[in-house]
């Protein structure tokens, strides 16, 4: 479905915050929509938390506004966040309680019975529930919040820093979870320091660097419009004056009937004069996530 | 309620070691009280001799006394002090430990505001201070034909009054104070601190002229000024007292409502 015809279910409109005047989040406007994973790529401190947390009322905004599922934060009416779930970059948890007795009481704060789904989930990610909380390794603690946080089957999902002392399997369970709220329309807002799980779960992305956000994005698109190296080979000898006047490339090398260069942005230019040169062969190399993000803030 | 019953689950064990420690307490002190009341001329005679600055810093007023007694040994700083720190330790922890160890950040998100959450933890923590009195007052009311201590129901009730008051305007301070800091160790400090130094401040303003300007603002004097274990209940004194609880109250609501929720 395009994106216009789903369903808007965070609005973010010039979110601002600033403590002091030391800097939270400058002027963040995006849109996440229903049934989309939407990646929060930046590295520590760079505003991801601060935008969760501001999106959810815990802080007060400085300046701009924010929608969850069409209501504008700080949320007022309260049965609606229950069509929200939230798992803290943090996983605090109440240390006196079980797992399974810290999961029955935020089912119960909710108002929902919701035992049969957390022992199913329990088992989806290998927790004991009868072990205490204080007991707990973080990975393990890291799975109960993890199951606070979808057991109420949310329409609207933050989860900072999710996969945090995760084994891979527990990761593999959780791309799965992630997949099932995707299918039933519900939007996830995912924050994470590490680029590929975000390149590999999320539909879009927004970068953040010191609390602004220098792209946003699909991720394909992010790549098509990142540095990338081409090689070509031609089947007669070239020369450099060949590809004058060819837009978005650089650091042109050229050897015989080869030719490497870095291009950004678009390459019909450069494949077209290829074709008319005699290419036979085109090698791509795509940029990881990684080194998108590393020129996006070196270009800032 | 669910709110509420968690936090009788979270000091449940604090407020087990309390019930247990008054419960001694009282039973220590009632089963002196025979000792005292057989010998009461010989001790009244002794305690006459007392220089007045002891007599004043004690209150030791007709010491041999049910009312005096239960007044000197248990109303004046017992039982008032093990209320306050029952009110200051619940208050603090109400905002500020949820906030300190990060679990305000779901509890928030929850399906219930700031404020149900701070006024259900109020009425956690005005039960347990009920309840602690209504300890002492039952031991107090068992042991006190075997010990052969006369005091009126309606007396030992104002003397009780005035401490539950006195305990719920340091648990009101100690919920606003909780509110406006993210340290539960530094709100209780504050306020124990407060507590013990209104209560110096009470017991040597008999001595010391320059506490007269502020003995009149003095939250012990509003308590214990009135004498209710010999005068009855105090009504000028516990509407103070529980209009300063409710003040804090309101001001710990409206803190907690509009603070930004920090990280651990």
């Amino acid at each position: 479905m395009a994106e216009r015809e789903r369903p808007v279910t965070i609005d973010l409109q010039g979110l601002t915050k600033w403590y002091g005047p030391t800097r939270g989040i400058i002027d963040l406007s995006f849109q996440v929509f229903s049934g989309e994973v939407f990646g929060f790529l930046g590295p520590n401190g760079s505003g991801k938390t601060t935008a969760i947390r501001t999106t959810l009322g815990l802080i007060k905004p400085t300046n701009g506004r924010a929608y969850l599922l069409g209501t504008e934060i700080p949320i007022k009416n309260l049965s609606l966040r229950n069509r929200i779930g939230y798992l803290p970059g943090i996983a605090a948890l109440y240390d006196n309680y079980t797992a399974r007795g810290y999961l029955h009481f935020m089912a119960e704060m909710r108002k929902k019975d919701l035992r049969s789904v957390i022992e199913i989930y329990a088992e989806r990610l290998d927790l004991k529930l009868d072990q205490h909380i204080h007991d707990l390794s973080k990975g393990n603690r890291q799975k109960v919040a993890l199951i606070q946080a979808f057991m109420h089957s949310p329409d609207l999902l933050f989860l900072d820093e999710p996969t945090s002392g995760l084994d891979p399997l527990v990761q593999r369970e959780f791309e799965i979870m992630l997949d099932e709220c995707r299918a039933r329309g519900a939007s996830v807002l995912l924050s994470s320091h590490i680029l590929s799980e975000v390149e590999h779960l999320a539909d879009r992305v927004a970068i953040l660097n010191q609390g602004k956000a220098i792209a946003i994005d699909e991720i394909a698109s992010l790549k098509a419009r990142a540095r990338r190296q081409i090689s070509l080979h031609f089947d007669r000898v070239i020369s450099s004056s060949d590809f004058n006047g060819i837009d978005h490339i650089k650091e042109v090398a050229i050897s015989d009937h080869s030719m490497h260069c870095v291009i950004t942005g678009s390459e019909h230019d450069l494949l077209r004069r290829a074709v008319e040169l005699g290419v036979d062969e085109v090698r791509t190399q795509e940029s990881s996530l990684d080194e998108i993000f590393l020129d996006l803030v070196a270009s800032q | 309620m669910t709110i509420y019953l968690k936090t009788w689950r979270d000091h449940w064990k604090t407020l087990l070691a309390w019930s247990f420690t008054l419960i001694a307490l009282v039973s220590l002190q009632m089963s002196i009280y025979p000792s005292i009341s057989k010998n009461s001329t010989a001790i009244q005679g002794f305690l006459e001799a007392y220089p007045d600055a002891i007599k004043k810093i004690f209150r030791m007023q007709d010491y041999t006394t049910g009312p005096g007694f239960l007044g000197t040994e248990l109303y004046s700083m017992m039982i008032p002090l093990v209320l306050i720190a029952v009110g200051a330790t619940w208050g603090a922890s109400a905002s500020a430990e949820e906030e300190d160890r990060g679990t305000a950040d779901v509890l928030l998100t929850l399906p219930i505001s700031r404020v149900q959450i701070l006024i259900a933890k109020i009425s956690a923590t005005t039960t347990a201070i009920f309840f602690l009195a209504f300890l002492a007052v039952a031991n107090i009311l068992v042991l006190k034909s075997a010990v052969d201590l006369e005091i009126s129901l309606s007396k030992l009730l104002a003397g009780t009054a005035s401490s539950i008051a006195l305990g719920l305007f340091f648990a009101g301070i100690s919920f606003f104070v909780g509110s406006m800091s993210r340290k539960k160790g530094g709100a209780v400090g504050a306020v124990t601190g407060l507590a013990l130094i209104t209560f110096l401040v009470y017991s040597l303003s008999g001595l010391v002229d320059d506490f007269d300007p502020i003995v009149p603002y003095n939250p012990m004097e509003w308590a214990l000024g009135g004498n209710p274990l010999f005068e009855g209940f105090d009504t000028q004194g516990n509407l103070r007292l529980l209009s300063g609880a409710l003040l804090f109250l309101i001001l710990a609501n409206l803190k907690f409502a509009s603070k930004d929720i920090s990280t651990p």
